[in-house]
């Protein structure tokens, strides 16, 4: 026999094995094995749908989870706002100090808004000291506006008989007069003018109601309506408020937290 | 893409949208295939019939990450087969004594090779020797000449190019040749 015929033959021996039994997976085998994987597959997939449906299945869990995240939520938040509240208007953080203190305002009782209000108008002269030596003119314009603003929501808050709150704004609108005058030959418009001496000579309420505008009016019937304030002064009111603020969120977390918590305890 | 590939690339796309049953289906089809790459690799039934199953294990747990990007499935799972029995051998390092094992078992007749190509015994020479070729040799007969691949499926399985795969094709061949030769 030829050796290429030597190779023929080893080949098609080769190709003979497929179909031998004894190179082939017993029946037993195939079956067994087959039952064996299908098992521990249909096992992993309870598994895996039960991880993924642990949420909906167990909803103690998913409201720890919440909780804990409002939480974090709430001090991430905190953060930022405090951080916020040393900056001046140039910086990226200005906006977050401007909506904190309106939430404060908002958000403070009846008988602490008056203090709030000119706790903001204070702030809005610190910044235009601070203005002063590194800003331009028009900013510094634009600051005494804000601060005029501030001055104008404080007086209707601030009730004639808080002696304290009015002197402290008397002193700001005086200030607010320096300014006007100081920044007035580089351009500071008639009207701007005429309304400061409206607001220093502020004593009849109509003139000054008509530049207010719904919201403000709203806050003033709000303050008619509420007790008078207490007679306190604090140059922190602000971060106070803010304090006040994010214990009361805490507080409430903690009320919807604690039946999870005292399930947990039990 | 043959008739046989497309169908295992649907099957593979049931099981990757959550078809259990159509695992069971890929099971069928291939189970013979993988379990005699693995017996002629290793030689023993009980090591196959293990490792095939743990083929089996591995591929449902790796399908959702197989992406057809030019391999066909079943080159995918020779790549796994092929994988565990190396990491076998790394492992218990049985291969020298199975060999050394199997030397013994080779039956000792005084007939021809030629004579012996048309006799039962052959096949169960052949079988034997096929275990003392090196690893590379071994698994390229086991694939192109009892298992039908082409080339190119056999480039994919054993990630070789098609020229290298050809050249160890011709030395595998003559190596069992050789060894037939050399015990008769």
């Amino acid at each position: 026999m030829k050796k290429t015929d030597f190779d023929q033959d080893l080949i098609k021996t080769l190709r003979s094995f497929k179909t031998n039994e004894n190179v082939n997976p017993s029946v037993f085998f195939r079956e067994n094995t087959k039952v064996r994987l299908m098992n521990l597959i249909s096992e992993e997939k309870v598994l895996e749908n039960k991880s993924s449906f642990v949420f909906i299945k167990n909803p103690k869990f998913a409201f720890r989870l919440a909780g804990a995240f409002l939480i974090i939520l709430v001090f991430i938040s905190t953060g930022t706002i405090l951080a916020a509240q040393s900056v001046n208007p140039k910086n990226s953080l200005y906006p977050v100090k401007l909506a904190s203190e309106d939430i404060a305002l908002k958000l403070s009782p009846s008988s602490f808004k008056a203090n709030v209000a000119v706790e903001i108008a204070k702030r809005r002269g610190d910044e235009i000291a601070s203005q002063e030596k590194t800003n331009s003119k028009s900013e510094i314009k634009h600051g005494i506006k804000k601060y005029k603003e501030s001055i104008d929501q404080a007086r209707i808050l601030v009730p004639s008989g808080n002696t304290n709150l009015n002197h402290e704004l008397e002193h700001e609108e005086s200030n607010l007069d320096e300014l006007t005058n100081k920044y007035k030959n580089s351009g500071q418009n008639e009207n701007q003018s005429n309304r400061e001496r409206e607001v220093k000579g502020a004593s009849d309420s109509e003139s000054k109601q008509l530049e207010l505008n719904t919201e403000e009016k709203s806050s003033e019937q709000k303050i008619q309506e509420s007790p008078r304030p207490i007679e306190t002064n604090s140059s922190q009111s602000i971060e106070k408020t803010i304090e006040e603020t994010k214990t009361n969120v805490e507080h409430e977390i903690q009320n919807v937290i604690s039946p999870q918590t005292s399930e947990e305890s039990k | 893409m043959n008739g046989f590939t497309k169908k295992m690339q649907a099957l593979v796309e049931k099981v990757q949208k959550g078809d259990v049953n159509a695992f069971g289906e890929i099971y069928d089809l291939l189970l013979d295939r993988v379990y005699r790459f693995i017996y002629f690799r290793t030689g023993h039934k009980e090591d196959a019939e293990d490792l095939t199953e743990h083929v089996f294990i591995k591929i449902w747990k790796s399908i959702s990450s197989y992406e057809n990007k030019g391999l066909p499935f079943e080159a995918w799972v020779f790549r796994i087969a092929r994988n565990i029995v190396i990491d076998h051998y790394r492992t218990k390092k049985q291969n020298v004594t199975l060999n050394e094992s199997l030397k013994d078992t080779l039956p000792d007749n005084k007939e021809t090779p030629e004579d012996l190509l048309h006799s039962k015994m052959l096949k169960e020479i052949i079988f034997n020797k096929m275990k003392l070729l090196p690893e590379a040799y071994n698994e390229i007969i086991i694939l192109k000449f009892i298992e039908d691949k082409d080339n190119k499926e056999i480039s994919d399985i054993l990630e070789k190019p098609i020229d290298q795969v050809r050249v160890l094709q011709s030395r595998a061949l003559k190596a069992l040749k050789t060894l037939i030769y050399e015990k008769n």
